[in-house]
């Protein structure tokens, strides 16, 4: 079956799931018809360097796959349609098993013409130590982004996905696998894009894996910014921590749902998902769904929380008691809550990085 | 005399219904017995039996047609309701011959069956007033003479809208209209018993009042109707209890209780659920709060095959104040899909959730919850606490809360954990002389305490005493 039937056999998503609840298929659709698949795609302008702009080092390479990425979640909708239109643009970045990358992998993906999408398979070698920082750039009015990886046994790996889109539409579809003894740190950061919509599936599939998700979400006028993250611990005595933190301005709407699963078997494993909405203007609007399905009673532990409310009066007072105006203090608040997350997202250059990215976006919002 | 929840049951009882202290059955005796399977003719003699009006039977009539257009939900225990034949269950069972006002009146087998279940003994000791149902409708009513005096109204629904059709016309499908929800509807069309509380204005009501359901037969099924009233400034508390026999075959209990909290009103609805696991408890519950009023439910689920009970509260009016404090034991081939859901409409609100939930045996306890802040709500205080023990490698917890929050003035909290008994609590209560089984229940008693220092005493005795007995053996 080619990939476009592959998308066109599959049914429409119940809005009664979570993942469809707040932005319905047809909303993130580039057309806004599901039975629809453009037939004018354009591939993305992809670039692989280092942070610093040099060449990458041996041990890490980058190579077109053909057929694209096997999925094989069945109802994965979003997944089906990005590997619909973008088969003629798949790429694989691997990085060998034992190398030790010390500076940040930059990859750059521009799109362009009106619809545009890449798939990208992700394979990190046992004992290797690195980091991905993937920028996506304005261009397309609609992009698709399908992920897969496979972080191998004792792996130290570190991947952020920074969303700088213009107007546009973006489709963030991923799935990665951490096998035994795996410690991985995944990153969102987005400030760009008129609509987000992701689905982001962790799976802890070997014993002792160890993930932080980590979120720094900045919604100012019109956007929607809509992310579902599901964790899911299958083997002993894995451990995960989510943290999003989102802050909402203008008429921009934040959706946060997460699902940590621990199935039965798992045992020892330990778990906490965190979702934080800073409320920064009248008209804006968080939705959290912090959900949690256990099936083993063995477990350290395994909790939730999500908090909503606006910038704290007292710190306000407090900032501008010491001579901040109230914009200048509103924004160093800000900046705090987000940078909590950004801050876990990896070394002091990431960091860095994406503070310098995100400080264009934080003026505007105070 | 064994007890369980909230009851007592003679030990001969006991011993012919096994673990499920409650699941006895009486020979039936049904004066009218309607066949199974639902038809509009039904809902129709439904209506025609009990002399209604005519818009009371056209609603019905409505919701019939809406229910059976109405898809299943498609969230939830989808498996288990789908496995629900509508086709097999009893929509009208009348057992005696109407609703007495001495309790020597009853009919002889069915006093006997509330007298197991220590109803009299209950109203004697500490109740303002109690209605007792049996099968489709109430078989006893009483209510203390000073509260009748007061204006205060209690009687069983179809009294009251025979009595008060007024008030009955004014509020009924107010708050959970019949296109609410698929089983909403099913208990708009087929309604039959439940309670009319009506509070007037200034009145308190300081003892509780109390309703018991009770199924007897097979494939039964139980659609009581509740509405209560509070006037202005007016409080009330009103509880009830619930058991069915132990059937091979399952029951359904699906019934609606809509509440209005009138300014500076307070409302507390105390449920004990304990159905035996062959009932599906679809309940829809709902309360409406004015200006600086109060709703509160406290809702205990430990028994049923399967319920999805999420009591919700509308903070319509400023300053208005909600609270849901919920417990729910799932045991061995049971899932408690329970919850709460909170909107707030207006500023100054408060609402406050709290959910503690057991897994054993294999059994599914589920938190689904929902909270959300409208645009006009200013300075509203949200605090939502869940809590889940399991104590075997069996039995599963699900936390599924949602949060929608559309003003910057809010503030919402939301935190829940899933844990197991600790290894240390347990050696350290042994250490002190208590056996395995004894610890147990004690942490679990600790556990629920939040809970049940909000029951009467006596409930909370009984609650915690019946925990105990769910616990022995719980533990290697």
């Amino acid at each position: 079956m080619s990939t476009e039937a592959e998308y066109l056999a599959l049914p429409a998503p119940d809005r009664a799931q979570h993942l469809w609840r707040y932005t319905p298929w047809h909303r993130i659709h580039p057309t806004g018809k599901p039975d629809e698949i453009p037939s004018e795609v354009s591939p993305a302008v992809v670039s692989l360097t280092l942070l610093d702009g040099s060449d990458l080092p041996k041990g890490v390479s980058i190579s077109a796959i053909d057929g694209g990425i096997m999925r094989n979640v069945e109802s994965d909708v979003g997944g089906a349609f990005i590997r619909a239109l973008s088969s003629e643009s798949a790429i694989k970045i691997t990085i060998d098993a034992g190398v030790i990358i010390e500076q940040p992998i930059l990859l750059t993906l521009e799109s362009t013409g009106s619809v545009s999408g890449i798939q990208i398979d992700v394979s990190v070698g046992a004992n290797s130590q690195s980091e991905l920082l993937t920028l996506i750039e304005s261009g397309a009015d609609w992009f698709g982004l399908l992920r897969r990886g496979t972080i191998n046994d004792s792996a130290i790996f570190n991947d952020v996905v920074v969303n700088r889109l213009g107007a546009s539409k973006l489709l963030r579809i991923e799935q990665f696998t951490l096998l035994r003894d795996a410690q991985v740190k995944l990153g969102t950061v987005g400030s760009g894009g008129v609509q987000t919509k992701g689905d982001l599936r962790y799976i802890l599939d070997g014993k002792g894996a160890n993930l932080q998700v980590n979120g720094s979400i900045l919604s100012s006028g019109n956007q929607h910014n809509d992310h579902h993250i599901e964790i899911m611990h299958q083997k002993p005595e894995t451990f995960s921590r989510l943290k999003w933190h989102s802050s909402c301005g203008g008429k921009s709407r934040t959706v946060g749902t997460g699902m940590l699963r621990i199935v039965h078997g798992a045992k020892g494993s330990d778990s906490a998902q965190v979702f934080n909405n800073l409320l920064l203007s009248k008209d804006a609007e968080a939705d959290s769904i912090p959900e949690l399905e256990v099936l083993e009673n063995e477990v350290v532990g395994c909790g939730h929380g999500t908090a909503s409310g606006p910038v704290d009066e007292e710190q306000l007072f407090y900032l501008k008691t010491r001579g901040f105006s109230d914009t200048g203090a509103r924004g160093l608040l800000i900046s705090a809550f987000l940078n909590s997350t950004l801050n876990e997202m990896g070394s002091k250059q990431t960091h860095t990085w994406l503070d310098h990215l995100i400080s264009d976006g934080l003026s505007s919002l105070s | 005399m064994a007890r369980t929840g909230g009851f007592s049951v003679s030990s001969d009882a006991r011993e012919a219904v096994g673990d499920y202290k409650a699941g006895w059955h009486d020979p039936e005796q049904a004066s009218v017995r309607f066949d199974a399977g639902l038809t509009e003719q039904v809902v129709r003699d439904i209506s025609e039996l009990k002399g209604e009006p005519e818009w009371m039977t056209d609603i019905r009539v409505k919701a019939y047609h809406h229910f059976m257009t109405r898809p299943m939900p498609t969230w939830g225990s989808t498996e288990l309701l789908n496995s629900i034949d509508f086709d097999k269950i009893c929509y009208f069972l009348r057992s005696g011959d109407g609703t007495k006002g001495d309790w020597e009146e009853v009919p002889e087998d069915i006093k006997n069956t509330f007298d197991r279940l220590g109803i009299p003994d209950a109203e004697k000791k500490w109740l303002g007033g109690v209605t007792a149902q049996y099968e489709s409708e109430t078989i006893y009513h009483s209510i203390r003479e000073d509260l009748e005096s007061q204006g205060v109204i209690f009687l069983d629904m179809d009294a009251g809208l025979r009595e008060y059709p007024e008030i009955v016309k004014k509020y009924f499908c107010s708050v959970i209209p019949y296109q609410d929800n698929k089983f909403s509807a099913l208990n708009t069309a087929v309604w039959s018993g439940g309670s009319f509380l009506y509070v007037p204005k200034g009145i308190h009501v300081e003892l509780p009042v109390q309703a018991y359901f009770r199924i007897n037969s097979e494939n039964m099924g139980q659609f009581e109707r509740t509405l209560i009233v509070a006037e202005e400034g007016s409080s009330v508390s009103y509880i009830e209890g619930c058991s069915a026999p132990t059937y091979s075959t399952d029951s359904l209990h699906s019934a609606v209780v809509e509440l209005i909290a009138m300014p500076g009103a307070r409302i507390r609805y105390t449920t004990i659920q304990n159905w035996s696991n062959n009932v599906y408890n679809l309940v829809t519950k709902r309360g409406v709060a004015h200006e600086n009023s109060t709703i509160e439910w406290v809702d205990a689920n430990v028994g049923s095959k399967l319920t999805m009970k999420y009591p919700a509260i509308i903070l319509k009016g400023e300053g208005a104040h909600g609270e849901v404090i919920s417990v729910a034991y799932s045991g061995e081939g049971m899932h408690q899909d329970a919850g709460a859901k909170v909107h707030h409409l207006a500023s100054n609100t408060t609402s406050k959730i709290l959910s503690k939930s057991i897994s054993k045996d294999g059994g599914r306890g589920s938190y689904r919850g929902m909270v959300t802040v409208s645009k006009k709500a200013d300075n509203c205080k949200v605090n939502v606490v869940c809590d889940a023990l399991i104590l075997d490698e069996n039995s599963r917890s699900d936390t599924y809360p949602t949060m929608e929050i559309k003003n910057s003035s809010c503030r919402c909290e939301h935190e829940a954990s899933v844990s197991k008994v600790s290894d240390d609590q347990l050696f350290y209560l042994m250490s002190r002389g208590h056996s395995e089984d004894e610890s147990l229940a004690l942490i679990v008693n600790g556990f629920f305490e939040p809970f049940v220092r909000e029951l009467p005493m006596e409930y909370a005795v009984e609650l915690n005493n019946l925990m105990a007995l769910e616990m022995e053996g719980s533990i290697g």
